[in-house]
């Protein structure tokens, strides 16, 4: 249920309004404007792009030079009501320093102000769900760079909030981790929680979104479901790979339809790639051509993934890892 | 609410402290706050084995001295008025001096032959003084001269006849670059009695004059006048004139060392009248007479007589009452000199201990060391870009400050006031028990401890403060810290108004003992010392926790507008 407050700011979605930050003089984000909702939202952008600012502001790490930011009707300047329901974990990798794993994420919470047994309850059970109960004994300083960046994500879970903020938060994890930390995300999202993350790995991030934003140069280039995104993008052909038993067969037919604008073989010789601006009209006209006796195994959209429309939007010139 | 601060603040401080207390960066504070402690252990141990020492010896006297018997000793005792008086001493040593006599030739009295020389036209010194008058000036400007007793009016040396000018006005010469008349005639030597003053005088030029324009230059060392000097009588071709057993001071006292003015021969062409003399451009070369002569020059008698030597008894004597010691010199069985060493002065050591408390341990020790704790408590998180983590829990920015604040005092006051109690009792740790029990019920002793271990605590409450918030404003810890120390040295400066805004003027007036400025000590070093409108002590201490708090509610506005931006760090 969406809730409004006084002002009129929803107090179901985390908004940013008209928000900009400087750095003296250099622009960290301009002019945004954001209401993101329940689910995995990514912030996707190169380098220097404003991810890791719009998090800070997010957070109340860093405060706007102008707008105003909203997190579920907290005010992001107000730290003890904010962080009662938002974790952060950041991409700085200092930690208090002589403190065990455990001691890390108990101190946080006695810092909440949790009795010390409530405390260490929690402590561990945020431990055990990073998968590193093994480990909290020892001191964080001997930490891989994956168990540091678990034992954050313990301490931004330890008091399960309904916000999660995780700036780049598969970094370092080898790949079962990696399987392991979406499948939480994806959890606390389906629970209703507002899972916001910033990465490079575009291919984990279509995994993950349910919503992406994407920046650059701090700005916003785009936002909202991949999909949705994608169509938006008329500049671009759509590409569609069709999987079917006759592709040179199928070729001659898609030759002749209207709107069809390049159609390739496979380099397996088992499908096409279709480009065309009307997709519509090429799904309507697919119909009528399966009809016709060829076997169309799949039909699936070749660019409506992350990694596409990024190089659409933001182009290959701000390298991301993909 | 205020349970939720609470708990949240013990978190704070427990985090703080651990880290505060054991961080290997944090180790010059404890050598900073254990030095004077070190001070005083060391004092103590000396102080118990003197008295150990003082003791045992006044247990071997034959005779119970007291301390009024050991101050009676007085120069020029004799060491059997020393022993009536103290008995024999239960410590002592002697040894002989093989004295070479000084081969003293000058007689007194007139009949000498050759043509003394007239200075008393050149005269600009006064170099002899009758005994026990307070006079001015003398040889070497500060009032020590010649007795006229000692150094009568004629000296014959040699033969030859010496004047000397007369005492208590100007009677001898320094050069001065002029030309000095001679008796005209043909001569073959001249004859100075003169000295070097303040420490021998090398390689001096002085030049006759003969009437046909021509000169003859002689170049002479001249020792100084004092037997204390490094081989008096020494330099070639200088003699002993006249030995004295004492000089004048300008306060009329005799110095009791000996003495001497030296005899010179210089050979003139004695083909040539002579004309003038010109005497060494030098204040510290002093002629008192001259005379030319057409004797040939004496053989150098002297140096033999300098192989005569005499035997002198030295004796030291040391004795003690168990709390003082005294030192007695004797030469030839009679006092030349006393030294009493004071025992545990608990007067004294009290003034040292306020001295290093104040000077040390109050303006260095606790500055320093709440500049290093109080600054990094947020500075240092910032360096070690670890600020996020309080950063990022749901507390209060002000609440948390408070406890970090708190923090920073308790690890402070930790350190700096045990160190304070082990400095107070290490300082009384010698004392006697009875004199231990007066000192603190009876002297105010548990008084001062108190105060003193208060005002350690309120000097890290008011430093602390000042440092928490300059480590929130400033990334330079350097700046703020000079500039606080500048502020709390030049407070007694200050007009009224803005001395109250520091922390030194409120610990001043704290400080239990007043340190007196030594005699002469110049107007602005006594205002640093002393404190001359101290305030009550209610007075003070409402005043350096009002002034903490004021500077806390300040910081608090800061501290809710810090971001985390350590790049630009």
């Amino acid at each position: 249920m969406s809730v409004a407050t006084g002002n009129g700011v929803k107090n179901d979605r985390i908004v940013f309004e008209e928000v900009s930050k400087f750095y003296g003089e250099i622009l960290g984000v301009n002019r945004i404007h954001l209401s993101i909702p329940p689910g995995v939202t990514s912030l996707v952008g190169p380098n220097g792009s404003g991810k890791t600012t719009l998090m800070n502001l997010m957070t109340g790490l860093v405060r706007p030079t102008r707008g105003r930011i909203n997190v579920l009707g907290y005010d992001p300047g107000e730290p003890e009501k904010l962080f009662r329901i938002l974790g952060y974990s950041t991409q700085f990798d200092a930690f208090p320093k002589g403190l065990t794993g455990f001691q890390f994420v108990y101190s946080y919470l006695l810092l909440a102000g949790s009795d010390s047994q409530t405390a260490a309850q929690l402590a561990r059970r945020a431990i055990e769900r990073v998968n590193l109960s093994d480990a909290a004994g020892r001191n964080v300083a001997g930490y891989s760079k994956g168990m540091r960046q678990r034992i954050r994500l313990a301490q931004a879970l330890c008091h399960n909030p309904r916000v999660l903020v995780l700036d780049e938060p598969l970094n370092g994890l080898d790949p079962l981790a990696r399987a392991e930390m979406i499948a939480l995300f994806r959890a606390a999202a389906s629970e209703g929680c507002y899972v916001i993350i910033s990465s490079h790995i575009l291919h984990e991030v279509d995994a993950i979104s349910d919503q992406v934003i994407m920046l650059s140069n701090g700005y916003v280039v785009a936002e909202g479901q991949i999909h949705s995104v994608r169509n938006e993008i008329h500049e671009h052909p759509v590409q569609i790979l069709i999987r079917c038993d006759r592709p040179r067969d199928l070729a001659s037919k898609m030759m002749a339809s209207e709107g069809i604008i390049e159609v390739r073989i496979h380099n397996d010789e088992r499908g096409l790639l279709i480009k065309t601006k009307d997709a519509d009209r090429f799904y309507l006209s697919l119909n009528h051509m399966a009809l016709n006796g060829i076997e169309i195994e799949s039909v699936a959209p070749a660019d409506d993934d992350v990694n596409s429309v990024y190089e659409y939007l933001i182009g290959s010139e701000n390298e991301v890892a993909r | 609410m205020t349970k939720l601060w609470w708990a949240q603040i013990k978190a704070v401080i427990r985090m703080e402290v651990k880290k505060t207390l054991f961080a290997r960066r944090g180790l010059w504070i404890y050598i900073l706050a254990l030095l004077p402690l070190f001070l005083f252990a060391v004092h103590a141990v000396i102080i118990s084995r003197e008295r150990d020492r003082s003791m045992e010896l006044a247990k071997r006297s034959d005779k119970r001295a007291s301390h009024q018997d050991l101050s009676a000793v007085k120069e020029g005792m004799t060491s059997e008025e020393l022993t009536t008086l103290l008995g024999k001493p239960p410590q002592y040593f002697r040894w002989n001096e093989r004295r070479p006599i000084p081969p003293v030739s000058a007689a007194i009295g007139t009949g000498g032959s050759g043509t003394p020389v007239n200075l008393s036209s050149a005269y600009n010194l006064t170099a002899i003084f009758t005994d026990e008058t307070t006079h001015a000036g003398g040889l070497d400007d500060i009032g020590s001269a010649y007795s006229s007793k000692l150094l009568t009016a004629n000296r014959i040396l040699n033969g030859v006849q010496f004047n000397f000018g007369p005492p208590d006005q100007p009677d001898a010469v320094h050069g001065a670059g002029h030309p000095i008349g001679l008796p005209q005639g043909k001569f073959t030597t001249l004859q100075l009695l003169a000295t070097g003053i303040n420490g021998p005088v090398l390689s001096q030029t002085l030049t006759v004059t003969y009437a046909d324009g021509s000169t003859g230059t002689f170049t002479q060392n001249f020792s100084d006048w004092c037997s204390c000097s490094p081989g008096p009588g020494r330099q070639p071709g200088e003699t002993f004139a006249v030995a004295m057993p004492y000089r004048d001071s300008s306060d009329g006292q005799q110095d009791n060392r000996e003495f001497y003015l030296y005899g010179y021969t210089f050979l003139l062409n004695a083909n040539k009248t002579v004309q003038s003399l010109t005497l060494p451009d030098n204040r510290n070369v002093a002629v008192l007479a001259a005379t030319l002569s057409t004797q040939s020059p004496a053989p150098q008698a002297v140096a033999t007589e300098q192989a005569g030597f005499v035997n002198v008894v030295h004796e030291s004597y040391h004795y003690s009452d168990g709390a003082n010691d005294l030192f007695v010199t004797l030469a030839d069985g009679k006092v030349t000199r006393v030294r009493l060493d004071e025992g545990y002065n608990l007067t004294n050591d009290s003034l040292v201990f306020a001295g290093v408390f104040q000077f040390f341990y109050l303006r260095l020790a606790i500055f320093f060391g709440c500049l290093g704790i109080f600054m990094n408590l947020f500075r240092g998180e910032i360096l070690d870009k670890s600020l996020h983590f309080y950063f990022l829990a749901p507390i209060r920015r002000d609440v948390l400050m408070v406890g970090k604040f708190l923090a920073g005092l308790l690890a402070t006051c930790i350190i700096f006031v045990t160190s304070e109690v082990l400095q107070i009792v290490v300082f009384i740790w010698p004392l006697s028990p009875n004199v231990r029990d007066l000192y603190l019920y009876q002297n105010h002793g548990l008084a001062h401890a108190a105060a003193y271990v208060g005002v350690t605590a309120l000097a890290c409450l008011g430093y602390g403060a000042f440092f928490l918030a300059a480590g929130m404003l400033f990334k330079n810890p350097i700046l703020p810290a000079a500039a606080i120390l500048i502020w709390e040295g030049v407070n007694p400066f200050l007009p009224a108004l803005l001395k109250k805004v520091s922390v030194i003027y409120y610990l001043k007036s704290l400080c239990p003992v007043d340190i007196p400025s030594p005699p002469g000590t110049p107007a602005l070093l006594s205002l640093l010392v002393s404190n001359p409108d101290p305030v009550s002590a209610p007075v003070a201490i409402l005043g350096i926790m009002t002034v903490a708090l004021l500077v806390l509610y300040v910081s608090s506005f800061q501290v809710r507008r810090m971001e985390i931006n350590y790049t630009a760090e």
